[in-house]
Parts: structure tokens; sequence; C-alpha cells
């Protein structure tokens, strides 16, 4: 451009020799650039893939912490808590389901399920709680097994895409989906205390 | 109060113009007294400010709120906290104490028991609790906030000893250990008290059926349980004998100056029923004739649930609670109510109160306290109309208007929490029964919670606009206050606003790992 503006004439005749070896080269340039783009694509993509990150519940806040766990069938209620979920992607909706001895073709009930909303300003979301009542019959229908005859697992399944039908039942994620779960195997005895009131019903 | 009249006719007048009629709203079953729906689009008026979706008067004293911080397994409350003066909250945790201690008798042997330590000055309807079990030894650990005031249940396996009175435990300042330890003594077994008397029945006769229970199907009969109870529940006699003509006897401790008498079984069939406070006293230990209410003989009831609306072809699955009058609420069975078909119960003689539960996937409401007698002869028949849960609807949008999107809607009730998210329009629906009802709209932080406390008698729909409410800001930091604490819960709760028996929770956040937190809280 520097070149081309001293004077008319000079720039016509300027123009007019290097015309031919111009368009020469800004064809050559082009079709380097035409080359280059078909082998390597564009340096930014339009529309980069969206990487989503999984959410997670914080381990020191889980109560009581995941294991095994003794607690007095004769109590009313017991309550467990996942505290804290952390969720990197904000406009994530985080959904939490919570199981008692699933089992995909026998028992495949959700007993709870929470819905934790979107576009939040921080990654940490408080989590849900869930009541377990061993005299429940919607809980434990054929009634809880005292140890050392038995156990009873309690799971909560954190997704940040919501369940849809398919196998495992009531469990199943789309593909993008990202999942953490917590787990207590529950030890059912008579001799432990009780919450406060939740004494023997 | 003329204004307050005024202004809530305005107000009706306008919802009316909105929704297409009267019905359905919610405060029409009440009086001209009871308190005016608002938000920030239909403010109160003057003099009144809105709280809870209610107009309350400003001339109430101002509100303190109540700051409970979780951390795993371990809760501190904060009371009594004002922000009337400041909205930044700096604070560090209390210390957790180590208590370790011992329970044993005077001759220093050791009883295996639970320990529950429960914070005497914990926020209504949120306990706060710390539990463990002792050795072999009867020795025991537990961690406990310094400065506060504890009480100490303590509950003996075994059948040796009987469960000692409450204890406090005040103001620890420092790890009780060694020296300092927690030494609890109770009198050997011999030297307890022994209560006697004789249980009669309604008709002052002896109770004849307390030794067994006739089994159906011809197993073993089993014994009725026989309990001493104090006015909380606990547990507090052993050695506990009865026999089939009623003659009872107990221990208890010295110490202990009342209990009450409680029979049941462990299934339907088997009678329940309490008797009146009994005075104990270790220089009066027979207790004469103690009457309990309880009759003998049993009949069937048939319980049946009736679907006049049709309103779906489904069995109607979920739970039935059985609640014996003659147990004052200390006895609840629970057992399955079966679809399709009606549930034949062999329940004792006596008045009942009923619960119907149906699962809320049936579409149908839960129905309470049903009053019921179980009657000798024929078979007893309850018939329990179902009427079907009600839709709650509504739309939460932002100051400016715009639609609240994601926006959590959690609905509580009595026996029922129902939750769902608002859409892309702000809109909500939910299926929800009648009465009393909890609705916390929680959208995304920074915005606070909408809270609304009302009795829904029909379906309703409700426009919830978010103020801009109150941002709490603060920073927690460990005890030591060198370091700061990141990820424990915080919950600011209203002490003076209870549902359901709890204080209600006016917004929670996450302590970042700076030890930051910002939550925002509706206006109150």
């Amino acid at each position: 451009m520097i070149l081309l503006s001293t004077d008319r004439f000079s720039t016509l005749a300027f123009s007019r020799a290097l015309a031919p070896k111009s368009v020469l080269a800004w064809s050559l340039l082009f079709m380097t650039t035409s080359c280059l783009a078909r082998v390597d694509g564009p340096i930014v993509a339009d529309d980069p893939p969206v990487v989503n990150r999984p959410p997670a519940i914080v381990p020191g806040q889980v109560s009581p912490p995941e294991g095994i766990v003794t607690l007095n069938a004769n109590c009313a209620q017991h309550q467990f808590q996942l505290g804290v979920i952390e969720e990197q992607d904000l406009q994530d909706r985080i959904f939490v389901r919570w199981f008692i001895d699933y089992d995909a073709e026998t028992r495949p009930f959700v007993v709870q399920d929470n819905l934790l909303g979107s576009e939040q300003t921080d990654t940490a979301r408080e989590a849900p709680s869930f009541i377990l009542e061993p005299q429940s019959p919607r809980q434990f229908p054929n009634s809880i097994l005292i140890a050392p005859d038995g156990y009873h697992r309690l799971e909560a399944w954190v997704s940040d895409r919501n369940f849809e039908p398919g196998d495992p039942p009531n469990r199943r994620v789309p593909d993008e989906a990202r999942v953490d779960h917590a787990w207590w195997l529950i030890r059912f005895t008579q001799d432990t205390p009780c919450p406060d009131g939740s004494g023997t019903p | 109060m003329s204004r307050l009249i005024l202004s809530a006719c305005v107000l009706l007048t306008a919802s009316c113009s909105e929704f297409g009629s009267f019905a359905g709203l919610p405060w029409m079953d009440e009086s001209a007294e009871a308190p005016l729906v608002c938000n920030s689009a239909s403010p109160c008026p003057a003099n009144y400010r809105c709280s809870f979706g209610t107009c309350t008067d400003v001339m109430q004293e101002f509100r303190e709120v109540a700051i409970a911080v979780r951390l795993g397994d371990q809760v501190q409350h904060l009371r009594n906290v004002d922000l009337s003066n400041s909205t930044q909250f700096d604070t560090a945790l209390n210390h957790e104490r180590i208590v370790i201690g011992s329970f044993a008798t005077s001759e220093d042997k050791g009883i295996q028991a639970a320990i529950v330590a429960r914070l005497e000055e914990a926020v209504e309807g949120h306990p706060v609790l710390r539990q463990t079990t002792t050795d072999e030894e009867g020795n025991f650990r537990l961690s406990l906030t310094q400065g506060a005031v504890w009480s100490i249940d303590i509950m003996p396996s075994g059948d040796e000893i009987p469960a000692p009175p409450r204890q406090n435990l005040r103001q620890i300042t420092g790890d009780l250990v060694e020296s300092t330890r927690l030494e609890i003594r109770v009198p050997p077994a011999p030297d307890y008290p022994v209560y006697t008397g004789r249980l009669t029945d309604g008709e002052d006769q002896a109770v004849q059926s307390f030794g067994t229970v006739p089994s159906p199907n011809g197993n073993e009969p089993s014994r009725l349980q026989f309990k001493v109870i104090d006015a909380r529940g606990r547990h507090i006699g052993n050695h506990l004998v009865i026999d089939g003509d009623g003659h009872f006897s107990f221990r208890a401790h010295p110490d202990i100056t009342e209990a009450m008498l409680l029979v049941r079984g462990t299934q339907t069939r088997h009678p329940a029923a309490l008797s009146e406070m009994l005075e104990l006293s270790p220089e009066q230990t027979e207790l004469g004739e103690v009457s309990i209410p309880l009759e003998s003989g049993s009949s069937l009831l048939s319980i049946t649930t009736a679907n006049p609306m049709e309103l779906n072809s489904m069995p109607v699955v979920g739970e039935i609670r059985i609640r014996p009058l003659a147990a004052q609420g200390r006895v609840v069975h629970r057992i399955a109510l079966s679809g399709a078909t009606s549930t034949q119960l062999d329940l004792p003689l006596g008045h009942y109160s009923i619960d119907v539960l149906p699962e809320p996937s049936t579409g149908f409401a839960p129905i309470m306290d049903l009053e019921t007698e179980v009657r000798q002869g024929s078979t007893n028949a309850l018939v329990v109309p179902l009427a079907p849960l009600i839709d709650l609807t509504g739309r939460v949008v932002t100051p400016d208007g715009s639609p609240a999107i994601n926006v959590r809607i959690v609905c509580n009730q009595s026996e029922m929490v129902s939750e769902t998210l608002t859409d892309e329009t702000g809109a909500f629906s939910l299926k929800v029964q009648k009465g009393a009802t909890f609705i916390s709209a929680i959208p995304a932080p920074p915005s606070p919670r909408v809270l609304v406390d009302m009795n829904l008698i029909g379906t309703q729909s409700l426009n919830l606009v978010i103020d801009d409410g109150i941002m709490l800001t603060g920073s927690l930091m460990r005890p030591e206050a060198r370091e700061t604490q990141g990820n424990a819960v915080i919950s600011v709760l209203a002490p003076w606003k209870t549902f359901d028996g709890a204080a209600v929770v006016l917004g929670e956040t996450v302590v970042n790992s700076d030890g930051m937190f910002t939550v925002s809280l509706p206006p109150f």
C-alpha cells in the first residue's frame, strides 16, 4: 500500500508492470491458504467441543460418613446428608436420586428425588438430605433385617443430566452425563442411640 | 386495622381479576384478621412489612437470626445473631473439646451403654446431637462444643442397670481428659428400689391378657412388652416382670421421680396402652393398682379406599399408620396399603387414629387422623374416600419481571415434600395436598429465597417475585482463628418462624475455600 501511494503515473506504471505478477502472487497465496485450510482446519473452532465436568460429592461433608453405619432399628428416623456437591459447570442442573437396596430387576424404585437448579455463582452447592425411616413399609416393604442376619444399602446418585428411561432402570443417564454417588451399608441393631425426637414409635 | 382490611379487599379484587374467580384463594376461609399475602409487586400497607409472603407488624421486636454451621457430622449453632446494624458477620467456630469419660457403678464396674449428648440451646426443630457407645469397661469419648450446655442421656445396653436421669454438662472450657475426665457413677445393681403394683384394665379388673398374645399360625405365642418410660419416651426401668394376673415389678434409678407404664406388642394385633404418670419415690415402692386403658378381645377392621371420582385406575398403594389412642401416641404401627383390595386387620378392641398415605404417584392425597372404634362382634369397616391431590402452579419472576429459570421449588406439607424446577418461562407445577403449606422458592445465588407460609384449600396459582433481600456476607475461621474454614454448610435460621415444629431456613450457602461466604436472605 505504501508503494502505491506515490503519484498517479508511477502508480499506474507500477500497477501495469506488476499486475500479472501481483495476480499470480495473490492467487498463489489464496491457493496456499485454501490448501492449508483443508489440511489443518481453522485455528480457532467456531464451535469448540463442550467438556462436561462431573459433579462431585465432597467426602468430608457426607453425614454420616460413607461406609458401614450402625443404626437403631427402633428409632423413628435417621437423617443422611450429602452436604456439599461440587459442580464446575455452573449452568448444570443437578439430579439426585436415593435408592434403598437397589436391584435392577426386583427393586429398582426411587425412594426420593431431588433437583438442584442451575446458573450458580459458585461451584459448591448445598446438597439435599434423606430421612430414613426403619418402620416405613414404603422404604422397607419386606421389613428391616437386623444385623447380623442382614444389611441394607442406601445410595444417593448425583447426575448432571436428567435420568432417562432404560437400563439400569431409574439410573440410566444420557451418554454425556457425569455421575457421582454415595453409599451407606446400614447395619440395624436394637441398642444404638436414637436421634432426638425420634424415639421408639 | 381498617386500612389493613381495605388493603385486603384491594388485593382480593386484584387477585380475582388475575385468577378469574374467588374460588381457591388461600385466605378465603380465614377471618379478616388473617395476614395478607404480599410480595414486592403487592407491597404491604404502611406499618406492615412483607415477611414470608404475609404482612407483619413492623412494631414487632426486631428479629434475630440463628446460624447453623455444619461440618460433616458436627453442627454448631450460633443463636441471637443480630443483623440490625450490619450484614457483615465474621466468626470463628467454637472449639470442639474432647470429653473422655466412663460410666460405671460406684464399685467401679464398667457398664456398656449408648450415650447421646444433646445441645440444650439448639434451634427448635434442628437438634444438635453427638452420640457414642461405651466399651466393655464403660469408657467413652465424645466431642462437644466448648461453652455450650449439653445434656447427656445414658441408655445401658443390658438389663442389669436402669437408665440414670439426664445429666447436664455446662461450660466446658477445655478437653476433659485424665484428671478432669467425666466420671458417671450409679449405684450397683442390688441398690435400686424395686417398684411393684398391679395393672388393672379400664373396668378396674386385673389385666388377664398380659402374659402372652396368641399366635394365629399356631407358633409359640409371643409375650407383650412391658416398658417403663418417662415423659420424653426414654426407657427408665429394668428387671421388668409382669404375670398373667397383672402383678408387675421394675427397678428404676432412685433419682427418677416420674414414670409411665407402657404395654405394647410388635404387631397390630397386639394391644397397646399407656398409664397415667406415676410418682416414684424410693420410700414408697408399692404403687398399688395402676389403671391402664386396655380392653381384652379383638375384632377385624377392614380398611377400604374408595375412589369416588375414579381419578385413575391405578391400584392405590402406600402406607397405613395405626395409632391406638390408649397408647397416647407412643405406639405407631405402619403397614403397607395394598392396592385394589381392602386391608384386613385383626385389632384389639378400642379406639384408633388412622392415617392413610397413598403414594404421591397415585395422585391421591394423604388422609390423616381418621378416628375409628373397633368393637366386639362383626367386622368393623372403615371406608376411606380418597381425594385427589390438587394442583399448585405458579410463576417465579425476578424483581424486573423477567422469568426466573431453574428455581428450585420445595413444597413442605404434613407427610409430603414435593419439589420441582421452574421452566424457561419461570413457571412451575406441583401436585400437593390441601392444608398447611410452606413453599420455598430457591433461586441460584445471589438471589434470596421466596418463602410463603399458607393454607391451601384448593387448586392454587401463585405469582412469586424474588425480592432484593439482604446480602449477608462474612468469614468463617477455624477455632484457632489462624486458618479459614472452607466447605462448611451455613444455614441461616429464623427461630421466630417455625413450620411443622422446625425453625424455617432463610438461606443456605457453602463457605468458600478462603473462608468467605455470602448468603442472600429474603426480607424479614
